[in-house]
């Protein structure tokens, strides 16, 4: 597959914790312009998204400990990442993220199909090596 | 016949729900959840039928059923409308 | 019907996914929603008519196909997991 032009660790996290496109170039927007207050109006005019979308993409990033929302005046979103190890995953992502767009993608679509699999997956009955 | 059919049916039911939710509780893929739900209630619908109609020939649980089976689907559908990715 | 519904959503995942389940499972429910359109629509509807389960038990036998098959056919060594 496309995995080897990304690190492992790197592959790992997207595929724990980033569910679309949308929510991966948020969270790399947010890294980028660390000190910038994101609402889901501005976010959702940077990344052509509804403004419904990008409050649904900084809900989760926030569900996931990458962001954090600030509820004084009236809300907003900035980058803080849960810890050390995952702040230095999401700095490698942003430096290899724009030379490795195709792959990352493709990594992130193919989740999708990995759910579906699961169900599928269910009814064997021989425990595979999990 | 029709009983051992239904039976039959029953028995596949729950082997679904079975193998759905042990998987779900390995995974917490939430349409596992539900497709291990609706199975539980496809399997309930089935031996409710058996017993409806070989058991129990006063009563009538024809409402019972379809209630039962209605909601397996609808939980089904919820969640491969909801939880599907 | 609701399983109609199902049958559809289970249609687009082997579209998807390719994994013949998915059709097995669109076909059982497929089949079973219409029997049970057909006995509702039916004014004295009988379960023990053998159409009606048959064609449930068919739906079912579809579900186990799709298990078994899903058990004894897939690649050893498949690295995909």
């Amino acid at each position: 597959m496309n995995d080897k032009f990304i690190p492992e660790a790197i592959a790992q996290f997207i595929i724990d914790k980033i569910d679309s496109v949308a929510e991966l170039e948020a969270l790399l927007l947010l890294r980028g312009n660390p000190h910038d207050r994101w609402t889901p109006q501005n976010v959702s005019k940077r990344l052509y998204l509804s403004d419904k979308d990008a409050f649904e993409v900084l809900v989760a990033l926030s569900t996931k400990g990458v962001v954090l929302y600030k509820s004084s005046d009236s809300g907003w979103y900035e980058y803080q990442p849960g810890s050390p190890e995952v702040g230095q995953l999401v700095d490698r992502l942003f430096e290899i993220y724009p030379k490795q767009i195709v792959p990352i993608t493709n990594l992130i679509h193919s989740k999708s199909k990995q759910r579906i699999k699961e169900f599928a997956d269910a009814f064997k009955m021989r425990k595979d090596e999990d | 016949m029709a009983g051992v059919f239904y039976a039959l049916c029953a028995v596949t039911a729950c082997l679904c729900a079975m193998l759905q939710l042990r998987a779900y509780f390995r995974a917490r893929y939430r349409l596992l959840l539900w497709g291990g739900l609706c199975f539980v209630g496809l399997g309930l619908n089935n031996a409710l039928l058996v017993v409806d109609k070989l058991m129990l020939p006063d009563v009538d649980l024809f409402a019972a059923r379809l209630i039962i089976a209605l909601a397996a689907h609808l939980v089904l559908l919820y969640g491969l409308i909801w939880d599907a990715e | 019907m609701a399983s109609l519904i199902a049958a559809m959503f289970f249609l687009r995942f082997w579209h998807n996914t390719r994994d013949r389940l998915f059709l097995y499972f669109a076909f059982s429910f497929g089949i079973e929603g219409v029997n049970r359109v057909v006995l509702g629509l039916t004014g004295n509807p009988d379960e023990d008519r053998p159409f009606f389960y048959f064609v449930r038990f068919i739906s079912f036998l579809l579900i186990i196909i799709a298990i078994v098959e899903k058990n004894f056919a897939s690649k050893p060594g498949d690295p995909s997991v």
